[in-house]
């Protein structure tokens, strides 16, 4: 779970213009991982991009990261 | 860089200078010098004098020959200029990126034409690095694009491993063509499956030389396709 969650921040921080606000909370358990990010609300459009291109991009390298331990992962972009 | 090198015959000093140069005989010119025919108590003996091209000039020259055609005659130089920095950033992006992954690589930059970049990953885990159909690598590609866009915004990077860009538009192109003779067989036209714009222009431009078989995009956004349709005689039916 770790893992995934260092991914997305590193995901976000580098695509936002305020790394500085990027969080990143954990929940869910075992094989189910949540993860929700917040951004700067001026940002939430960097991480989501056209069509949810960007946050369709993200999801899925993150859901290559969680299998590797078979995990299942899923993230909340918060607004 | 020149050296010289002898041996009984022509070959065999060429032998000599792969040996103890450990390079192909393909990568330096041969010339020969000086050519002794042996006598009765004398060996024959040729010198030959190998002109090799310097390291740093090498991969500017080797590498857009090694990529297949198809992929690089599309890449136009477009005189843009990156700057090296921006190019480091990226690879270390890239590299950082499929680490915390969990599947640590290698990432290179193959090619540099004028604002286009085109990176290569090796890596142990290359097939989940690619995915299915290519979805992980594209997913890479994209966020790629977008860091790049962040530092220049003229920057493209293509992502690839193992060569799948190429293979896969191999692999469009040969479907392309099935599907077409199909559709002149049949008169019917076909809808082939959603593809992303790069894709469809590379069916569309494989098909536009084949006469009697027309191509059109129908449908929205991520979910376009193209259909192939039969451009005489009986395509009334699709109009």
């Amino acid at each position: 779970m770790e893992m995934e969650k260092e991914l997305v921040e590193f995901l976000a921080k580098a695509l936002v213009d305020n790394p500085d606000q990027v969080s990143v909370a954990e929940g869910g358990d075992g094989n189910e991982v949540v993860l929700k990010l917040s951004v700067a609300e001026s940002d939430v459009g960097k991480v989501i991009g056209k069509q949810g291109r960007i946050a369709k991009a993200i999801r899925t390298v993150l859901s290559a990261c969680a299998s590797k331990t078979g995990a299942r992962a899923t993230l909340e972009i918060m607004d | 860089m020149i050296k010289e090198f002898e041996g009984r015959t022509e070959q065999e000093a060429i032998d000599n200078a792969v040996e103890s140069l450990h390079i192909d005989s393909a990568k330096f010119d041969v010339e020969v010098i000086e050519r002794e025919k042996g006598g009765l108590f004398k060996k024959p003996r040729v010198k030959i004098r190998v002109h090799i091209a310097l390291p740093d000039e090498e991969p500017e020259q080797e590498e857009p020959v090694e990529a297949p055609a198809g992929a690089m005659a599309e890449i136009e130089d477009d005189g843009y200029v990156i700057d090296p920095k921006h190019i480091d950033a990226c690879v270390k992006f890239i590299t950082d990126m499929v680490e915390k992954m969990g599947y640590p690589a290698e990432v290179s930059v193959t090619s540099v034409v004028g604002s286009k970049l085109q990176i290569d990953i090796e890596s142990e885990y290359s097939s989940i690095l690619i995915g299915r159909k290519g979805k992980n690598l594209d997913a890479i590609q994209i966020l790629a694009n977008v860091y790049a866009g962040n530092l220049d915004n003229h920057i493209r990077l293509v992502v690839d491993s193992e060569n799948y860009r190429i293979r896969h538009e191999e692999a469009i192109v040969k479907m392309a063509y099935k599907v077409a003779s199909q559709v002149k067989r049949s008169g019917k036209s076909q809808l082939l499956e959603p593809m992303n714009p790069f894709e469809r222009r590379l069916v569309h431009t494989a098909l536009n030389d084949i006469t009697g078989i027309a191509t059109k995009s129908e449908g929205e956004g991520l979910f376009r396709q193209v259909r192939v349709l039969c451009s005489y005689g009986k395509k009334d039916k699709e109009n």
